[in-house]
């Protein structure tokens, strides 16, 4: 999702399917198209009940489901059956695919990592990404 | 073939407000599509002698065959029209990234085709089918930033793609450009500001239909991993040189290389065609710079080659390729004011590259005593004064003062200042170079002046610089550059950058690589940094249309496309003698640095041209191919029309 206004900053983000405990695109689907993958948790459609009525696509908060335009039967982020290709793609790594359990652990090892980056450049020592890079600290 | 293609071609009548829709297909079997359509769309839309104002004169923008399909880099549209910047106008030829390409494919589009001229300040707004011409008014008078702005906001949808000219294009300013994102190139935007267009804006939501999907993610797997590798390798190469690298390295690999690559192969130029040497250099080096202005990268694929910049006080806004070298060429320490500067072209809508060799020519008359103060509006055009500089792009954007003449061509200007200003300009058919040198590079001297385009330079790429490899301990690669030079070329002088010998096929190879990007829609840098060439296309081609061509199939087609730009022109009465580089290149040995004394020589030279054209098919005297050539292409039409016109070269039983 893009939001551009040229001549300013202009922010780039993924708004991505939340996959929900309790899907609202499952609760409204008239024909029980949508159903949850025991295995990853995703929500899927299924394409032979979808009719492309469109009831999901208008009752879910993030926007993250679809009709396509081809096929006319709606289309969301299935995780591509547990590997995405989004994240092998991302260049950046600002997409990364991390088990449900572990997200919470994930995020306290990235805050820790700002914080000892912080500590480090009051101390004069190198940052890890300054580290990775071999370059001198100035 | 249904796969890949939107399906139709777009052709709109801004006179009288009418829209017709033809299939694709009657063009898509012979020419593939892209560039390739563009150029016979060109050629049969236009009649020979219109003017690039006239309303007659069409604007083509035309969307890649793997545009739209989820390639990575495949992106790109190409507009087509002529060339109000050239003298004598020509054929105008200029392509970008962004969202336009993509967004045009799923409205429904390949091509569209715009001809006359709107009664009054009008943009086109497209949205699927339905096409509504737009009162442009209240945006007359704004710059491209702020369009952008004001067209988002009074259609209420952020996700259009627009295609817009600035205060420039709308003032008929030569060097003014087509905007589209930060992106833009070749000065095409006074077409649109004859026709009293302001903006195209599109919005797609059909969707392309492709052949095998799966193996696109596949592709697009195979090259991040590519970019990826060359990243390593970079971020190594700095570890090891004990260089800083920017936390930004994909745009970093690009900016360093380019800076390296001018300076130490002295590929450049400082002050007015000058020699390499120059005390303040080092204040000019871009990664330091971006180190402490750039703020994030983006860009249309994962490689994301825009660099955004914040500089407090003038704003926000990217350094396109060339202000990087603004200084040198103005011997400007001052980036900020580059910045600042670029950042108004952007605005205005105008070419970087067209305005900064147009200065630093003032600047060396100034130097010379030839012209005074008194003659650039009481602005002294000395040396490093970058406040010379932003006067010169309000001036010329606005049409106030000197820069009315400079709005109508640098040429325009030279004819006021006296013939001794005009002795000293180095143009070609009025387009300046940019600060890339020419006299040790005869492959880069060929491919440009043969150029359809008149571009500034040409993309011929495959040479080594010794000096540079055995600097940096890579004799291997050399060895093996030399190996593959004996193998494709016949001679291993063909890669050295000033020999003149096997360079005809290199340069024809070139030709043929930029504009089978150009059919598909897709950025040449991303194989070049994924560490693929020619087999990445046509897997791609396949995945999208599942059609299999070989690589000289596809030659073929990029052949096509330069024979029907090569016809634009002849039928405007090009010949040998417009396709030139300029006489100041065989005069003017290089000054100094490691290539010192070196000059074109001209009688090898006019060989290499005899060379080019006998392998294209053309006739050597006139330039003009021949009919047997057009008929190889099946372009029998072309040149049936070139005949009526006396514009194919005699048969060789009357000569």
């Amino acid at each position: 999702m893009r939001n551009e206004i040229m001549g300013q900053y202009f922010v780039t983000v993924p708004v991505l399917c939340q996959q929900c405990e309790i899907p609202m695109c499952k609760e409204v689907c008239p024909t029980e198209a949508v159903y949850q993958d025991s295995e990853t948790g995703a929500s899927l459609v299924d394409e032979e009940r979808c009719i492309g009525c469109r009831m999901c696509v208008i009752s879910c908060p993030l926007g993250a489901i679809e009709v396509d335009p081809v096929k006319h039967t709606a289309f969301k982020c299935d995780l591509c059956g547990g590997d995405p290709e989004c994240v092998k793609i991302c260049l950046a790594e600002a997409l990364t695919y991390v088990d449900k359990d572990k997200v919470g652990f994930t995020g306290r090892r990235e805050a820790l990592k700002k914080l000892s980056d912080r500590l480090a450049l009051v101390a004069g020592l190198p940052t890890e990404a300054v580290q990775n890079r071999g370059g001198e600290v100035k | 073939m249904t796969y890949g293609y939107a399906g139709s071609i777009l052709r709109i009548d801004l006179t009288d407000e009418s829209v017709s829709r033809t299939p694709t297909s009657e063009y898509a079997r012979d020419l593939l599509g892209g560039r390739a359509i563009n150029a016979k769309l060109m050629f049969e839309e236009s009649e020979a002698g219109v003017s690039a104002f006239d309303p007659g004169n069409p604007v083509i923008i035309g969307a890649g065959l793997l545009v739209g399909s989820g390639v990575m880099g495949a992106v790109r549209h190409e507009i087509t029209t002529r060339s109000p910047e050239q003298v004598p106008e020509g054929f105008g030829n200029v392509g970008s990234g962004g969202t336009f390409g993509p967004e045009m494919k799923y409205a429904g589009y390949d091509h569209i085709v715009i001809k006359g001229k709107a009664k009054k300040p009008t943009y086109i707004h497209i949205e699927n089918d339905e096409i509504s011409f737009k009162d442009a008014s209240a945006l007359w008078g704004n710059g491209t930033f702020e369009t952008n702005r004001l067209i988002r906001e009074e259609l209420g949808d952020p996700e259009v793609a627009i295609l817009a000219i600035g205060q420039a294009g709308e003032r008929l300013v030569r060097v003014a450009t087509i905007e589209h994102e930060y992106r833009s190139g070749t000065a095409l935007g006074a077409v649109w500001g004859s026709k009293n267009l302001k903006a195209v804006v599109v919005r797609g939501t059909k969707g392309i239909k492709v052949h095998d999907a799966q193996r696109i993610l596949e592709l697009n797997q195979q090259m991040i991993r590519g970019i990826e590798k060359k990243l390593k390798g970079y971020i190594e190469w700095c570890k090891a040189n004990g260089r800083d690298c920017l936390p930004y390295p994909k745009y970093a690999l690009g900016m360093d290389a380019l800076d390296e690559y001018l300076v130490q192969q002295e590929k450049a130029f400082t002050g007015y065609f000058k020699g390499i040497e120059w005390a303040d250099l080092e204040k000019t080096r871009a990664i330091p710079y971006l180190k402490k202005r750039m703020v994030r990268q983006t860009g249309c694929c994962p490689l994301s080659c825009i660099g955004l910049m914040k500089v407090p006080g003038v704003g926000t806004s990217v350094m396109r390729c060339d202000p990087f070298w603004w200084p040198w060429q103005l011997y400007l320490t001052d980036l900020d004011k580059s910045f600042e500067a670029t950042r108004l072209c952007s605005d205005y809508g105008m070419d970087n590259q067209d305005l900064v060799t147009p200065i630093s020519w003032l600047m060396q008359l100034y130097e010379d005593g030839i012209i005074t103060a008194d003659d650039t509006d009481g602005v002294p055009m000395e040396w490093g004064n970058g406040d010379a500089l932003i006067h010169v792009i309000h001036s010329v954007a606005n049409r106030k003062g000197f820069g009315d003449a400079l709005a109508d061509g640098v040429l325009t200007l030279a004819e006021k200042l006296g013939p001794e200003a005009k002795a000293l300009l180095i143009h070609r058919r009025g387009i300046v170079p940019n600060c890339d040198e020419f006299r040790n590079q005869a492959g880069v001297v060929l491919g440009t002046s043969v150029d359809t385009t008149c571009g500034r330079e040409n993309w011929y790429g495959d040479v080594v610089w010794d000096k540079h490899l055995k600097e940096t301990g890579r004799e291997s690669d050399l060895e093996e550059a030399y190996a593959h030079a004996r193998k494709t070329y016949g001679t291993e002088k063909a890669v050295i950058p000033w020999e003149y010998e096997g360079k005809v096929r290199g340069v024809m190879e070139a030709e043929y690589f930029e504009r089978i990007s150009d059919i598909f829609g897709r950025c040449f840098f991303v194989p070049k940094y994924a560490g693929h060439t020619g087999p990445i296309e046509l897997d791609a081609c396949k995945a999208v249309t599942g059609i299999d061509f070989t690589e000289d199939q596809l030659n073929a087609f990029a052949e096509k496309a330069l024979t029907l730009e090569k016809a634009y022109n002849v039928r405007e009465g090009f010949a040998r003698n417009d396709e030139e580089v300029g006489e100041f290149w065989f005069k003017e040995p290089i000054p100094d640095g490691p290539h010192k004394g070196k000059v074109l020589d001209r009688a090898k030279f006019e060989k290499m041209k005899d060379e080019y054209y006998k392998l294209r098919g053309w006739d050597t005297e006139t330039s003009w191919p021949e009919r047997e050539t057009y008929e190889r292409l099946g372009l029998k039409d072309v040149a049936s029309s070139l005949q009526k016109l006396g514009r194919l070269p005699k048969t060789k039983k009357q000569t």
